[in-house]
């Protein structure tokens, strides 16, 4: 996996949950949460992609892990 | 109470059970939106999705219909409203989020994501120009116009040059 810049441009206040294809890009094949130094997010947009994302899993848009 | 009258913005997404069926679905998420409104709340935004697949089972259930509601909300009737939804048995899950300002939500409809088209399109991605397409080539421009001159010219080139350099 090669760091990446992060794919929210501009700054961001807010991530939606239901933005799935968005929060996609932040999750590896296995649906884990990509850390910072491959997202190439900042610390308040990894913050934000892991809240959204972890709402999203709670809410059976996403998986906990690919079975 | 000081802060009675203060009402937040809120958003809540449910999921409701598949069993209810797309028409009563429907009838559950009006009751909600019934029982918002009675509490002293307005809604402002009405998204159903209708039926979806679950990313993983819920109770059991590999489908359900979702609904959104973005709404005003009244902050100390909150605790009453989210008991009524732990106790319907139609909802299987919900969401309540305290929304941001100038918060616009997604429709459902654009919630899409579909596993193996995501992963055809990072395959694709990934496919490369060959190695040595990439590298650049070393083009002497100046050389080839030289050469390009036929050999008569040359000589006259040649000859300026030189007539040049003695005068």
């Amino acid at each position: 996996m090669k760091k990446r810049t992060s794919p929210m441009k501009g700054d961001i206040k807010h991530l939606d949950y239901k933005d799935v294809t968005l929060l996609r890009k932040f999750t590896t094949y296995f649906y884990k949460i990509k850390p910072r130094y491959y997202s190439g997010a900042g610390l308040r947009q990894q913050k934000m992609i892991s809240q959204a994302i972890k709402r999203a899993r709670f809410m059976a848009l996403i998986p906990y892990v690919r079975s | 109470m000081d802060n009675e009258s203060i009402s937040k913005k809120y958003e809540i997404m449910m999921l409701l059970s598949p069993e209810l069926g797309e028409d009563q679905a429907k009838k559950e998420s009006e009751k909600i939106e019934k029982e918002i409104t009675e509490l002293g709340g307005a809604v402002s935004f009405n998204d159903f999705w209708g039926k979806k697949r679950l990313a993983y089972p819920v109770r059991k259930f590999t489908e359900g219909y979702y609904q959104v509601f973005l709404f005003t909300f009244p902050s100390e009737n909150l605790k009453g409203f989210e008991k009524n939804l732990k106790l319907n048995k139609g909802v299987l899950r919900y969401l309540l989020t305290v929304t941001p300002k100038d918060y616009t939500s997604i429709y459902g409809s654009q919630v899409a994501i579909n596993e193996e088209q995501y992963w055809a399109d990072r395959k694709k991605k990934k496919v490369r120009e060959p190695m040595v397409a990439r590298k650049k080539v070393f083009v002497p421009t100046e050389m080839e116009h030289e050469s390009k001159d036929t050999v008569e010219e040359r000589a006259k080139k040649l000859d300026k040059i030189l007539s040049d350099e003695i005068l």
